[in-house]
């Protein structure tokens, strides 16, 4: 019975999502009944993660029902790790919401599923940062909007720096790895932490190192760049100057705070995380761009909008995203929950400009690049994950461990 | 006369069709539709594009199981659950007789403790126990690690060394499926008469004959029974590396069930996952059969 149930676990599962599917392809045509763009809509929106606590009671949704008195918006949040499985089983059964947060990687899947709706001219790409606009897109065309952005710069604890006679933040490679001996010989534990497993950290050291994911519609994953990069990478494990490996749940936050690892690269998000776990860490520690080696160029993170093809309220739903990207509401959305806008022009405003420490971020993301915006790029990310930690551990050689990448992901790639 | 009493248990027969209905139809809905779908999806390659056409997805014969054969990343999953399996089996079915026995000798109180103290991680959310594990293992902040430094000793990356992390969680699981086994074994010792032990004494035999020449024969069923249980428990063995590891580092703790939930629901390859459940269906069946034919005692 029990390895019935077992198999049952899978099986179950996608037969729902199978009958549901076949079920509702005879009934979507007539699911324009709960509204018009006339009468009074309900926009269901689903949110991510933080955004997705705060959004449904922010003050941005309230201005936006007192402009729009017949709209009225519902978010729905959902936390990151099951979005993007409940957004694939939501399309299958023709569950959607009216609009959904996106992740930035996600575009070109949902595209692909023919699910989402052609983003209207009236919303100006240009406005935008490029790389955000590049993840957005699916073969040339706009299809999630972009809402906010991160990128990920180098973190690092200005007073141990200071104790190791190192007065000015790493400008390159060389700097970098200086700096972490320093620390180690200083005494941390460690002089850096860089995940061995995650493609995020190290796709800013093949960008700097003048390399690519893909160029020209080919990946470019085994170029010299990235061998250098990945060589450079492995170095920080082979001179034990970083955790071997982490466990699930490893906190970069409690170590640095520490000092047992000075020095991070991650996104704006460990700014409020850091002050919130260490207050008496204030002005011992600074963002600084990544080091550089050919370039100092940077992974862009963050999320989009994204309107369903089904969904009854399209002008209701587009009218929504049009707000959520003007630059005054950019700049109140950055004000409730510290989101960097999206719209170049919002960086303007005085609120974000007058803030020193986000410069680092506002100048990284001028150059910062997005991963291709490809059906199977999960499917990708993970091969690059799992050879990363192979040439990490030591398993295989930068060299070897670059050829992998490349071979699995021109395996898996259909365009 | 004879057609009203065929006209009377034709009206039970109905009767008992609709005591049966709801089950029947949560079955056919929930197990037998799903049960045949995903082994007609196992021979296509139905993947994401398909969910928007479920009847698209173009059948593809014996390809998804030749790939499986071919797939590094599935023989190492398989190697995995079979070193899971041997080891665990083994280990929790030899602990759990001995934890079983022990019990069963201690007196009074101390029985129940010793009881409850075995039984309590089986009824314990298995989620829970992996988080709060994982926090014991955590290779600088650890409980244990932070022991071991006390002792002098040096700290170990339980969940983060390759060759260690296997090891590691098959110890946890080992600890929790241990109060399975045990009340399992405990249930059979008690009943064996306690006549046949007195007559063994009276005739000179030790503990460790007793043990061999009454006790052991005597649990044969028994023991068949929890070998076939924890076995199919450890093959599908999927909570523990999940949380605690998500089959990492290099794959070496990723057993067969995280691969297919992978496969199904991260990367929605549903008609590869589905040759992988079947796959999985078919060993543990053959395991079984195995099991039967190897542990029945001599009629």
């Amino acid at each position: 019975m029990q390895r019935i149930v077992g198999i049952a676990r899978l099986v179950t599962a996608a037969v729902l999502v199978f009958t549901v599917a076949c079920s509702s392809n005879s009934s979507s045509g007539n699911s324009t009944t709960s509204g018009s763009s006339s009468g009074n809509v309900t926009l269901q929106v689903w949110a991510m993660g933080d955004e997705g606590d705060k959004l449904g009671s922010s003050d941005v949704i309230q201005q936006f029902q007192q402009a729009n008195p017949n709209i009225k918006v519902n978010v729905t949040a959902i936390p990151w790790n099951v979005a993007h499985d409940k957004l694939i089983t939501a399309v299958a059964g023709k569950q959607t919401p009216d609009v959904t947060q996106l992740g930035t990687t996600w575009a070109g899947e949902f595209s692909k599923l023919n699910a989402i709706d052609d983003v209207p001219s009236s919303i100006n790409k240009a406005d935008f940062y490029q790389a955000a606009i590049d993840a957005g897109s699916y073969n040339g065309k706009l299809v999630g909007v972009p809402w906010y952005v991160d990128t990920r710069v180098l973190y690092y604890r200005t007073d141990l720096a200071q104790q190791a006679g190192i007065n000015q933040a790493p400008q390159t490679w060389d700097d970098l790895n200086k700096l972490a001996q320093a620390y180690h010989s200083g005494g941390a534990k460690y002089g850096i932490a860089v995940s061995s497993n995650n493609w995020q950290e190290y796709v800013p050291f093949l960008y700097s190192a003048g390399g690519d994911i893909m160029q020209d519609n080919k990946f470019t994953l085994d170029s010299p760049a990235a061998v250098k990069a990945l060589t450079e990478y492995v170095g920080f494990f082979q001179q034990n100057l970083t955790p071997q490996t982490e466990p699930q749940g490893f906190d970069v936050t409690q170590t640095f705070t520490a000092g047992d690892t000075p020095m991070f690269l991650s996104g704006p998000w460990h700014r409020s995380l850091i002050d919130k776990a260490a207050p008496n860490l204030e002005g011992k520690w600074s963002t600084a761009m990544v080091p550089k080696d050919q370039s100092s160029t940077s992974f862009v993170g963050g999320a989009e909008f994204a309107v369903f093809k089904n969904s009854p309220n399209r002008d209701a739903a587009w009218k929504f995203v049009q707000y959520m990207t003007q630059p005054a509401t950019q700049v109140a959305w950055y004000k409730d929950i510290n989101d960097l806008p999206a719209i170049k022009s919002a960086w303007n405003d005085q609120t974000i400009s007058n803030d020193a420490s986000l410069k680092v971020f506002g100048d990284q993301l001028n150059s910062a690049k997005a991963p291709p915006s490809i059906p199977q790029w999960e499917e990708i990310a993970q091969q690059m994950d799992d050879w990363l930690q192979k040439a990490c551990l030591g398993q295989v050689s930068p060299q070897d461990a670059a050829t992998g990448m490349q071979q699995a992901a021109t395996g898996i790639y259909k365009p | 006369m004879a057609s009203q009493a065929l006209a009377a248990r034709q009206r039970r027969t109905n009767a008992g069709y609709v005591f049966a209905a709801p089950f029947l139809l949560l079955f056919a809905v929930f197990m037998a539709v799903p049960i045949v779908a995903s082994f007609v999806m196992s021979f296509t390659s139905f993947g994401l594009g398909d969910l928007a056409d479920p009847f698209g997805a173009s059948f593809v014969g014996l390809a998804n199981y030749a790939a499986l054969f071919a797939d590094s990343t599935f023989r190492q999953a398989a190697l995995n659950t079979v070193l899971y399996t041997v080891v665990g089996v083994v280990i929790t079915l030899a602990i759990g007789l001995a934890a079983a026995v022990g019990v069963n000798r201690a007196l009074g109180r101390l029985r129940g403790i010793f009881r409850v103290g075995y039984y309590l991680p089986v009824v314990t959310s298995i989620v829970a126990i992996a988080v709060i594990w994982r926090f014991l293992l955590d290779p600088d902040y650890g409980l244990l690690n932070d022991l071991l430094r006390l002792s002098g000793l040096n700290a170990v990356n339980w969940l983060g060394d390759q060759n260690l992390a296997l090891p590691t969680i098959t110890a946890i699981v080992v600890w929790r499926n241990l109060g399975n086994a045990m009340v399992l074994f405990l249930a059979g010792l008690q009943g064996i008469p306690n006549e046949v032990y007195e007559a063994a004494s009276i005739d000179g035999a030790g503990r460790w004959r007793e043990f061999r020449s009454i006790t052991w024969p005597l649990l044969h069923a028994t023991t068949l029974f929890a070998a076939v249980m924890s076995t199919i428990g450890y093959l599908q063995i999927f909570e523990e590396p999940f949380v605690m590891t998500q089959g990492g580092p290099l794959n070496r703790t990723l057993s067969v069930s995280i691969y297919m939930y992978q496969q199904g629901f991260n990367f929605f390859h549903l008609g590869y996952a589905s040759s992988i459940a079947y796959t999985m269906f078919v060993v543990i069946a053959a395991v079984t059969v195995l099991q039967f034919r190897l542990l029945r005692p001599e009629a």
